[in-house]
């Protein structure tokens, strides 16, 4: 999610963020600095403090609340991106070489845990009781819904809520937390603050589903990993599900998943093919708009100023995303 | 005080129950011999007893994940082969833990105590990484750092609550039961008598420590446990 131009106003208050960002991982063992700071420089769309920022901007502002805020989060999706990159076994992440590739898994543990402790540290600075209990569920959520993950794993049985149910707990959770937390350090009521974490729900959910249509749609370069990636790991993701309605390719998935461990790329080239001859690509779409449009419509009701109107942009370009 | 401590235990044996999980990794160890020092140490302050309880629950939480983050293959340079479904999920487990000790200690409003464990689990990493890149390798630097990762959960608890007397004949009788429980760095060295050594300080600082009697009688009985469970080592 690359940052519309009008995002040119948030600058200073994101270069504050970043520079805070880079303070809470001074680690004083000279290989966990070098690591966190690696991670923290191969950048990031910065999506929750953005998120965090954007949804302050309809009360009481106060820049050092919500940079602990926004760097608690970020520092959180941090330490489970350095941790998913070791379940994963990735090598790169964002082109760079993934922490796990370059010191092995323990210095990876090590340095999650680290960051994770370094976000806990921050964010109780913040005295707010409710703050934390918000945080603290649904940080308890994502752990459970990465376990369901594996879980579901090769599960044609599936249903689609609990696609929906996973990609919430994935995504949509920190994103609507990101709004939630901004909202409610800013002091505005709750019905409002409400509304921004439906609005950064319903984005985390249509931001997924389109990540798994593109999983199908984009190339090998354009994804920089093969496509169907996520089908070949067994992950089961909404376009899979609404072509498996189709008995031939529900058919053909289950046989060819039979013994996943033999799965060539020709058989997956061939399973991407028959998917996009079903309507599941077009119902995946249809699904992702049906959240923007629920996104758009958690807006209404706020002043129309520059932050309603970046995240009005913000789901626009979302729907609009190819790669 | 044991059924106290058996309460306490299976308390924690619940908060850590999840099925799926248990399904594929060992049910999480609890360290009996921590649990019993936060216990000491928590009994001797004013604190409620609700928050003492949930206190001991969620550092023991804490130790359980961070054990459990210990345990995965460590894999570097060449690829190793493939990680497998059960490191995979006690990575997820250790991740969950360390969310339900946020969580519980939020639900009951003790921000302080979040951050006490959040720092002490940044200095335990922080040792961690100090031990894994360990330049000046001798024994007793390493036997060092591995003591102070046992004890620094503890430590920052009774440093917040202001009861540090015993700390450092705890932090000796962890030491002494970790060393009894391994080998691989006893491959150049006499184990025996590094033990006896380890054995001989720790009887020496429970002989000079002022606590009641009935509470040091059951530090020399841990010591006693640790020591004749485990080895051909005689006591006095």
């Amino acid at each position: 999610m690359k940052l519309p131009k009008t995002y040119t106003y948030l600058k200073k208050d994101l270069d504050v963020i970043e520079s805070s960002l880079m303070e809470a991982i001074q680690a004083n063992h000279p290989v966990l600095r070098e690591a966190s700071t690696q991670l923290l420089k191969a950048g990031g769309k910065r999506i929750r403090p953005v998120f965090v920022l954007l949804s302050s901007q309809f009360g009481t502002v106060s820049i050092e609340q919500i940079t602990k805020v926004a760097v608690s989060l970020e520092l959180i999706h941090m330490a489970t991106l350095v941790h998913d990159d070791v379940i994963d076994d990735a090598e790169l992440r964002r082109g760079m070489p993934t922490i796990k590739k370059q010191y092995g898994n323990r210095v990876a543990m090590y340095t999650g845990d680290y960051i994770l402790a370094r976000a806990l540290e921050t964010i109780t600075q913040i005295d707010n009781a409710e703050l934390h209990k918000t945080l603290a569920e649904a940080l308890v959520e994502v752990s459970l819904g990465e376990i369901q993950q594996i879980k579901d794993k090769y599960n044609w049985d599936q249903n689609i809520r609990s696609y929906l149910r996973r990609i919430k707990r994935k995504t949509a959770l920190l994103l609507a937390l990101s709004c939630k937390l901004g909202a409610m350090t800013s002091g505005i009521t709750p019905s409002e603050v409400k509304k921004l974490y439906e609005y950064g729900y319903y984005i985390g959910m249509s931001y997924q589903i389109i990540d798994d249509i593109l999983d199908f749609t984009s190339s090998a370069e354009e994804l920089g990993k093969p496509s169907g990636n996520d089908l070949y790991q067994g992950n089961v993701t909404l376009p899979v599900l609404y072509a498996m309605r189709d008995e031939n390719f529900n058919r053909l998935v289950r046989e060819t998943f039979a013994n996943p461990d033999e799965v060539s790329k020709e058989k997956m080239e061939c399973i991407i093919s028959r998917l996009k001859e079903t309507d599941a690509i077009d119902m995946s779409y249809q699904l992702s708009e049906r959240y923007l449009k629920k996104a758009f419509r958690a807006l209404n009701g706020f002043p129309h100023n520059k932050a309603k109107i970046t995240l009005e942009q913000i789901a626009k370009y979302i729907g609009k995303r190819k790669q | 005080m044991e059924r106290e401590l058996q309460h306490l235990k299976q308390q924690i044996k619940e908060k850590v129950r999840h099925s799926f999980l248990l399904q594929h990794i060992d049910n999480p160890e609890i360290d009996e011999y921590k649990l019993y020092f936060l216990q000491q140490i928590l009994n001797k302050t004013t604190l409620a007893p609700k928050v003492k309880e949930q206190l001991i629950i969620t550092t023991m939480l804490v130790q359980i994940a961070l054990d459990i983050h210990e345990q995965i293959p460590d894999y570097k340079g060449e690829q190793g082969p493939s990680i497998n479904v059960e490191s995979q999920l006690s990575i997820l487990a250790g991740d969950y833990y360390s969310g339900l000790y946020y969580y519980l200690l939020a639900e009951i409003e003790e921000r302080e105590y979040i951050t006490v464990l959040a720092t002490a689990i940044k200095h335990i990493n922080e040792l961690k990484m100090e031990l894994y890149y360990l330049n000046d390798y001798t024994i007793e630097n390493y036997l060092n750092i591995k003591k102070e990762i046992q004890i620094t959960l503890i430590k920052y608890i009774a440093d917040h609550v202001r009861v540090t007397e015993e700390l450092p004949v705890m932090a000796e009788l962890l030491l002494l039961n970790y060393m009894i429980h391994t080998n691989d760095i006893f491959v150049e060295i006499d184990k025996q008598s590094v033990l006896e050594a380890q054995v001989n300080k720790t009887k020496g600082m429970l002989e000079g420590l002022q606590v009641e009697d009935g509470y040091k009688q059951n530090l020399v009985k841990i010591l006693h446990t640790i020591v004749y469970q485990h080895t051909a080592l005689e006591m006095d």
